[in-house]
């Protein structure tokens, strides 16, 4: 009696085994690319959500304290826009920066304070879909609404304009 | 055909920890971008209203935590200084506690921050290891690349945030100091003092006194007070870059006509 197979079974039973690894290498690689391609997905949107809170609620928050000053403060309504409008003097000419939200970007539009508001000039900062101000007892709250519909919130604490006309 | 394994095996191993850390970190990082902001905002609110429901606790401070979010409460303890002649000094201490969970290491944030070589050997067969073998490398050579390149994007953005981390320090920093030179300012003001007697202040040409505030970030918290009402009024209160600005040359623009 023998145990050895025929040799052309052997061969079948051989090329079923490496099929067999090569559908398990092939399943594998999906799997890995499928767990990778989540995991990408993942991370960049944790990064984009840190962007709206960190780079962009920073920027503006910079913005208001860099224009921290009697009069120079104010929340504006252009048309349908609510517009926080950040004044400075520069040469004895006055400059406005007015910041407000298109539905879709936030933009920062700089001009003359005799120059009319044109929002349509604005400047891209960041992507959200609304962007909203108050300013009570010398509280301006910001609250950014992302493409997500999530809300991130900032607040600063006006030194001087509260005093003032803001 | 064991090395060959052996290879998979290791290089998913390595991949998948390659993605974990890119995830933990970039976790960490979004979470403590929300953290720096919710401790803002609070100190923020402080500062607009320090004494709250005035409830202090035994040591004369006043203790009470924010929830921000479901997993971010931010924790305030504000104590005050009535050693000035006038007003009152706060001293607003902001305390993060993250959970452990989601990927994210628990922690305090403060503010005050192969090849197979026998696979070779079998050339008679079509569907060969070696194919097979180049393919999947090849495929773990991308993903590893892909993980990697994950893993850096995700520690750049936990750089930009730690960046975050230290200006917000900077300014609240600075912010504190000026504080303090304010209560002086209200201090002297009180005794009878000039206020330009103090170190850093001067007087303006009409009437105002002026100081700036270093801080480490390069910026720097310019002050402008008036004193007509026997206390210090601020007219201007600007956290403001001292860098230089250097213009561009505009030597290649075409310049019209």
């Amino acid at each position: 009696m023998s145990a050895r197979f025929p040799a052309d079974k052997r061969t079948d039973l051989r090329g079923a085994f490496l099929f067999a690894l090569l559908a398990a290498f092939a399943l594998l690689s999906l799997l890995v690319v499928i767990i990778g391609a989540r995991s990408y997905q993942g991370i960049n949107s944790t990064a984009e959500q840190a962007f709206l809170s960190r780079t962009g609620m920073s920027y503006l928050v910079g913005k208001v304290r860099g224009a921290d000053a009697t009069g120079q403060i104010e929340i504006r309504k252009e048309g349908e826009l609510t517009v926080l409008t950040l004044g400075q003097e520069l040469e004895g000419e006055k400059y406005l920066t007015y910041i407000y939200c298109d539905g879709a970007q936030v933009r920062e539009y700089f001009a003359q304070a005799d120059v009319a508001f044109s929002p349509d000039y604005g400047e891209k900062i960041f992507d959200a879909s609304r962007l909203t101000f108050s300013l009570e007892g010398g509280l301006l709250q910001i609250s950014i609404v992302d493409a997500s519909g999530k809300t991130h919130a900032g607040a600063v604490y006006l030194h001087a304009a509260k005093e003032g006309g803001a | 055909m064991t090395i060959v394994i052996l290879f998979l095996a290791l290089s998913t191993s390595v991949v998948i920890r390659l993605i974990a850390a890119a995830n933990v970190t970039a976790r960490e990082s979004a979470y403590e971008s929300r953290a720096i902001l919710a401790m803002e905002r609070v100190a923020e609110q402080v500062k607009a209203d320090p004494v709250g429901d005035n409830t202090c606790n035994a040591c004369g401070a006043r203790v009470f935590s924010t929830e921000i979010a479901d997993d971010l409460t931010v924790d305030c303890v504000v104590t005050s200084d009535d050693s000035p002649l006038q007003g009152t000094l706060y001293d607003i201490e902001l305390t993060v506690m993250s959970p452990g969970g989601q990927g994210i290491r628990a922690g305090r944030r403060a503010l005050s921050a192969g090849c197979g070589g026998n696979a070779m050997k079998q050339q008679s067969n079509s569907m060969g290891v070696g194919t097979s073998s180049i393919l999947l490398i090849l495929v773990v050579v991308s993903l590893t690349m892909f993980a990697s390149l994950a893993l850096i994007q995700a520690r750049s953005d936990a750089a930009l945030t730690q960046k975050t981390a230290v200006s917000t320090r900077a300014y609240y920093d600075a912010d504190t100091r000026a504080q303090a030179m304010l209560i002086s300012l209200d201090d002297a003001l009180k005794q009878g003092s000039a206020p330009d007697g103090i170190e850093g202040v001067t007087k303006q040409a009409d009437g105002s006194y002026a100081f700036a505030v270093d801080s480490d970030d390069g910026h720097a918290l310019n002050v402008v007070v008036s004193v007509a009402s026997g206390r210090c009024e601020i007219l201007s209160y600007r956290y403001e870059n001292t860098q230089d600005w250097t213009e561009q040359s505009t030597g290649s623009l075409w310049q019209g006509g």
